[in-house]
């Protein structure tokens, strides 16, 4: 895997930015990311493994990368090492005039994350971009609450109603993971609450 | 005794997924059980058929098992809506303003057969076919509005809106 350099110094706002580029582009990652986000005893290595059934050397590789970028961090001195996710709110908004600036949060990692072994987020994600699942990811927590259908998603994203309501099915779950509380017909916040 | 229309929208079926999944099978299962047949109206099938997406690879719901369904005689299209009968076009036209009220959008973005099972619904109670209807939705616009066209019509207490991915879960004891 051809992560960013990690930096020599304490992570700053552009170096954290920088490491939530690579989670966004890394699925293994992001996976590893949102397992130690969830996990409320914090996980060794060897517990990470298990989990998520993958390979010793990514395991490690990735876990001292999180934790070198500032996006994970130790939680013990002593062998098992513990780790714990450090939360990431990134707001981005490349035009100053953009009304709303997407926040990058862990519910966006987490589908990243699940598209390692999703096909149906993987081919959303290869037809419509990390860009293109951030808004579906809107459009989820809209469906939840029921504040848009799937008809009215398909036709202001241009997909058919078997894409919009696919994509629908398979972001449910993230939604009521990281949003478990959330009230229907809620219309507070203007930011994308990703 | 009294009969009941069962009216299902795509995304019961898009969430159901193909045959290779369970909650697929346990619909099924399901409507063998209770000798239950899913309706579903012309609009909703060509939305489930829609072929428009043609790509090399596919999503595991492009290809759904809804005519298998419809041989095996669990599921009927159900159609064409008669936009003449007053009952059917008013509820319809409730339907779409209370999706468009909820989700906040203009009314004229709002399609109209948007609203299909809030037609089906009207239509097969106004003609006496059924005394009570049941609606499959994951949209809870949608389900939430048919509800209260239906009501507000003089066809009252004859509707209820079940929501799709909880029905599905239920069936399943397994969450999305």
């Amino acid at each position: 895997m051809a992560y960013s350099v990690p930096p020599q110094h304490e992570p700053n706002a552009v170096d954290r930015m920088i490491s939530v580029v690579d989670l966004l582009g890394t699925p293994t990652l992001a996976r590893i990311y949102t397992y130690l986000a969830r996990t409320a005893e914090d996980p060794t290595t060897e517990e990470v493994i298990d989990a998520l059934g993958i390979a010793q050397t990514t395991a490690y590789e990735s876990l001292n990368h999180l934790t070198d970028t500032g996006l994970a961090e130790q939680t013990t001195e002593t062998r098992p090492y513990r780790y714990r996710a450090i939360p990431v709110d990134l707001q981005v908004a490349i035009d100053s005039t953009e009304a709303t600036p997407y926040a990058i949060t862990p519910m966006l990692i987490d589908a990243i994350g699940r598209s390692a072994d999703n096909e149906n987020i993987a081919l959303y994600i290869d037809r419509n971009g990390i860009g293109g699942l951030a808004d579906a990811l809107i459009y989820a927590i809209d469906h939840t609450a029921g504040r848009v259908t799937t008809q009215i998603m398909a036709r202001e994203l241009d997909h058919s109603v078997l894409e919009a309501g696919t994509i629908l099915t398979e972001l449910r779950d993230i939604v009521r993971t990281w949003q478990p509380e959330h009230v229907e017909n809620d219309d507070a916040g203007s930011e994308h609450p990703l | 005794m009294s009969s009941v229309a069962h009216i299902a929208d795509a995304s019961l079926f898009i969430a159901s997924g193909s045959v290779q999944n369970a909650k697929f099978n346990a619909l099924r299962t399901e409507a063998r059980r209770t000798d239950r047949r899913f309706i579903i109206p012309e609009r909703v099938y060509e939305e489930l058929t829609d072929r428009s997406d043609g790509d090399e690879t596919e999503y595991t719901t492009s290809t759904l098992p809804i005519d298998v369904a419809i041989e095996d005689g669990w599921v009927a299209v159900f159609g064409p809506l008669d936009y003449t009968n007053p009952r059917v076009a008013t509820a319809m036209d409730d339907t779409c303003r209370y999706i468009a009220r909820e989700t906040d959008r203009q009314e004229n973005t709002i399609e109209k057969a948007d609203a299909a099972l809030a037609g089906c619904a009207a239509q097969l109670l106004d003609t006496g076919a059924v005394d009570r209807v049941v609606v499959y939705t994951a949209d809870i616009a949608a389900g939430e509005g048919i509800v209260a066209a239906i009501t507000h019509s003089d066809l009252p207490d004859r509707i209820e809106f079940i929501e799709g991915f909880s029905y599905l879960e239920n069936l399943t004891a397994d969450p999305f």
